[in-house]
This record gives structure tokens, sequence and C-alpha cells, in this order.
């Protein structure tokens, strides 16, 4: 996705883009180094683990401006953060989901616990809660973002064990084994995909996914540098200005009942219009009202 | 609450790739060959079966792909160790790292990142196959020449040498069926249940698979039954945090439980663990 964004900028500002994925956590302050020294206007530390890498690596490099996606920026005028509201695109798929399920069980499949899957998992459950109280959430963790088969094993073990019907998923491509699983159930079942668009990965079992526009956060810090008007500090972009939002569900529309695909437009206007703060960690989900529907 | 049934499938599912790695693991350690590098193999076998299962429509050829491209990476291991006397372990992790490189690359290149198809392999019978070849290869270690033969060259070399025994091509023979074995763990893992191939979906089983070698004493059958307990380990956590168990246990701390049995049951074991003698030495 943010490559994405890059090749966006290549084309329409006519940018010269590098891209180098670090290997080892030990790696991250020499690319960023090594990028910096290379002459790049804008260097992207993608990830809240780059975060320390970035602190150290910003301050030698006044003249190079540098964007962390997901992570704190340092408090310097070269440095910019992106942020997403993970949770009010999680609370919209959840209230989606409430109102879809048939069993009153819903599924949510995360990769590894930390405050950003987090995220998540608590938007998406005040959201379940929202359309439909009576209804839970089963919780699962893989324990990594690159492990299908214990993704599709966990779902269905979701799916059997605790008949889920429909599963969320913020697992990376452990959640490719989440959409299998849920495909291979078939009728009935479906799985929510997450930051990209995976509707079309098991065309009318993904219900929606959940999109991250990290792209469009590139774009923009890549837009801002070319301009002059690049501004340090953080960004955070959510429902507003589509930093995320539901995919357009293109094979799933016409199965979900209109009255609840209303209630799903209803609610993302509350949301922006600051009536409803989605929760970000089990302290807010706990004192979490659902609005009066 | 948690129904058994669907917990030892779980477990055999979980078990089958590792079972056959592990296997790998056993056939070229009982000739003498570290081999960590069962990682790279299973990955290299896991990626070529799901490309060559994908584009030909048949997943049998990519089971037969996914076996040669294993044994490829097991020759390999053979050259570098035996011709070039590299240290064993640093052959294994090379190779890893290699393999790991190599097929995120083709992958990003040739097919956009990820690879999916329709054309599975039937899990029950990827399993079952799994059982037989434990088998097969404990009756061959115990009860064949040929088994007696490869035991020698991993106990005593200069002995079996001297006793007739092409100690060289016997190593590559070995080293070659590991490979071929640990790329069926692979496709066992990616073309069973899966039918996709993601970057680095082994996750670390090749080393799960060589810890269930030592865990399970070089044996075939211990190897088996200490990858059936990992296996089951993991189906236990998950069902565990289905029946709610997460809310009160961090998942990490379940996800983690496998391994703290393995790092117990090891401790426990350690004093008794015996390795074939001449087990990654450089002179043969």
């Amino acid at each position: 996705m943010a490559y994405e964004g890059l090749q966006q900028a290549e084309k329409q500002l006519g940018a010269e883009i590098k891209v180098q994925e670090s290997k080892a956590a030990g790696d991250y302050v020499q690319n960023l180094t090594r990028f910096a020294q290379a002459g790049y206007g804008v260097v992207f530390a993608v990830g809240f683990k780059m975060q320390d890498a970035l602190k150290e690596v910003a301050p030698r490099f006044p003249d190079v401006k540098f964007a962390i996606i997901d992570g704190d920026a340092p408090d310097l005028p070269n440095c910019v953060s992106y942020k997403f509201r993970e949770e009010q695109g999680s609370f919209l798929a959840g209230a989606l989901a409430g109102a879809v399920t048939k069993t009153n069980t819903l599924g949510f499949i995360g990769g590894e616990e930390m405050p950003l899957i987090k995220k998540f998992e608590v938007g998406y459950k005040a959201g379940v809660q929202t359309t439909n109280p009576k209804a839970k959430v089963v919780v699962g963790y893989v324990g990594a973002f690159n492990d299908a088969q214990k993704g599709q094993e966990l779902a269905l073990s979701q799916m059997n064990g605790a008949k889920a019907d429909i599963l969320y998923h913020a697992a990376g491509e452990s959640g490719v084994g989440v959409i299998k699983a849920v495909q291979a159930k078939g009728e009935g079942y479906y799985a929510i995909g997450v930051d990209k668009d995976q509707d079309a990965e098991a065309p009318g079992r993904v219900l929606t996914s959940m999109v991250k526009r990290v792209d469009v956060a590139v774009f923009q810090v890549c837009q801002s540098v070319s301009t002059d008007a690049f501004k340090p500090g953080t960004v955070t972009v959510g429902l507003d200005e589509d930093g995320v939002g539901l995919s357009e569900m293109k094979y799933t529309k016409d199965k979900v009942p209109a009255e609840a695909l209303a209630k799903i437009e209803a609610l993302k206007k509350q949301i922006l219009e600051g009536k409803i703060t989605p929760p970000t960690t089990d302290e807010e989900l706990a004192a979490f009202k659902a609005p009066a529907a | 609450m948690i129904d058994l049934s669907d917990l030892v499938s779980a477990a055999f599912r979980f078990w089958t790739p590792l079972g056959f790695a592990a296997m790998g693991g056993v056939v070229s350690e009982r000739a003498g060959v570290v081999n960590i590098g069962l990682e790279a193999m299973m990955l290299g076998g896991a990626f070529a079966g799901v490309a060559v299962a994908s584009t030909s429509g048949n997943a049998y050829l990519g089971l037969a792909a996914g076996t040669a491209t294993g044994a490829l990476i097991g020759f390999l291991h053979a050259v570098l160790t035996q011709a070039l006397r590299v240290p064993h372990i640093l052959s294994g992790v090379g190779l890893n790292l290699g393999i790991l490189g190599l097929t995120t690359y083709l992958l990003r290149v040739y097919f956009g990142g990820a690879l999916d198809t329709e054309n599975k392999l039937p899990g029950l019978f990827v399993t079952l196959l799994g059982i037989v070849t434990v088998l097969t290869l404990f009756f061959i270690l115990a009860r064949t020449p040929l088994g007696l033969r490869l035991r020698a060259v991993g106990e005593n070399p200069a002995a079996a040498r001297s006793a007739g025994v092409n100690v060289t091509r016997l190593r590559y023979s070995a080293v070659t069926l590991s490979g071929a074995l640990a790329g069926i763990g692979g496709v066992a893992l990616a073309l069973a249940a899966l039918g996709s191939f993601r970057e680095n979906m082994t996750g670390g089983r090749g080393y799960i698979a060589l810890a269930a070698v030592i865990f399970g004493r070089w044996h075939p059958l211990g190897a088996a039954a200490a990858a059936f307990f990992f296996a089951l380990g993991d189906a236990l956590q998950q069902s565990l945090q289905t029946a709610g168990l997460a809310e009160r246990i961090p998942p990490d701390f379940l996800t983690l439980l496998p391994y703290l049995l393995t790092l117990i049951a090891l401790a426990g074991l350690s004093g008794k663990a015996s390795a074939p003698a001449a087990l990654g030495n450089q002179e043969a």
C-alpha cells in the first residue's frame, strides 16, 4: 500500500522512488541513514517498529524530511507521523457484522496482540455491541503475521468450536488462512478483510474490508514535500479524508439487508460528527456506551 | 467446551508438515549431516508446489515439483557440506536465508506477491502419506542393511568406510532424501488445506521440526511423536483461545505455550539425548 502511494508520486509528481525492505530490526538505522544520505527529499519509515531508529537518524539529517506510518515521530521540524483511526473503520465493520450475523457470534483474529491491533479488536467489538447487543465476539491471536496455516486453523476453531459466522481479521498474511477457511465453509459464513480491499480474494465470502489508505498518506507527504508545504507533527486520519473505511462491497452489497447498510451510513455520519467515539483500548471499551438506535 | 475430534483433526493438520520435515531431519542427521536447512527445503517445496499446481492445474504435479525442489536444495546442502566442507550449520543457515530471499523475489516478480490455487491436495491423503513415511523410515533404519549402513555412517564413518561403505555417496543420498521429505512437508503446509503460498509462510517450522528430531532422540517414531506433541500444543492453545481463555490469560502466553513445553521437555531430556556420534563432523 505504501508502495502504491510512492508509485502515484512517481507518476503524478515525477518523483524518483526507491524502496528498501529491512530484513531485521537491526537494519532499520542503517537503511534509513543510507536513504537520507542518498539525497532523497523524503524518507518513509513504515511501521511502528521503526520508531526508535527514526529517532536516532532524523536529527542527523535536518535537510531531509522523514515520515513514519503507524508510529510516533520525534519532535523535530523535519519529521511527520501518520496515524490511522483503525478503530473507526473497525467499528463500522463490527456494526455491519452485528447486523448480518445469524448465530449472534462473531470472530476476531489478530496477528499479534499489541496496541495497534487492539484498536481493530475493540473498535470492532464496540461496533458489534452497537447494532447487536446480544452478540458476542470470540477473540483469537495467531501469534504471527505470516502464518496462513495458523490463521486458517484459528478461523476453523472459531467457526466450529464457537459457532462464529463472521470473522474479522487483522493478521496480515495470516489472514489469508482466515479467508480460505471461510471460503471452504461456504454459504452462511463471511470473512472481513483488512488493510487493502480483499473482497475479491473470495468473491461473495468476504463481507467487506476495512481499508486503510496508507497509499493516500504516502502520496500526501510526497505532495507536501514537492510543493514545499511540509508540516511536521502528527497527522491522524480516520473516516474523514477517507483514511480508513469499508470497501465498496462489490460482491456482497446485494446480500446485505438494505436497512443494515443504511444503519452503517448513519453510524459513519455520527462518527464524523463526533457523536460516537469508537474505543481504542480495553479500558475505553469498558466505558463505551453503545448509542441508542 | 472443546470438541475433541476438532482438536485432534487440527493437531493432525499441524503435524503433517512438521512430521515430514522431522523425518527429513532424522535421515540427514542419522547420516551425520546436521540439517538446520530444513526450513529452506520446506519453503522451497511449498513455493514450487503451489506455483506448479496453480500453473499446471494439477495438485499432484505440484507435489512432485515440491518434492523435487526440496531434494534439489538438499543436494545443494550435501555439496556444500561434503564436497566443499562448509560447516553444516553455516550451510543450513545460508540456505535458509538464500531460499527465503529467492522465493520472495520470485513470488513478487512473477506472481505479484501472492500465489493461490484451487488445485489442492486432499488433507487426509497427505496426513496418511506422512504416517506411512514415518513407519517406512522406521523400518528401513531399524531393519534393513541400508539402514544399518546409514547409521554406521553417522556414528563412525571411518569404520563404515573400512567396511566397504561408500560414505560420501550415502551421505549425498541421505541429505537429498532429507530435502525431498522436507519439501513434501512444505507442500503439505501450502497445498493441502490452504492452496496458497505467501512470503516466509513456513515461519520457523523447519526449526521446530529439527527440535522434534532432537526431542525424539533422532528416532523416526520419537521425532514423529515429538512433532505431534508440538502440533497438539498449537491446536490446544488455539482451542483455548476460542473457548475464551484469552480473556483471562494473555494470548501471547497461550501462543508461547507449545514452545515453553518444548523447552521444559528438552531440559528434562538433555542428559539422556544422544546424537549420532559423528554428527556435524567435518572430517569424514
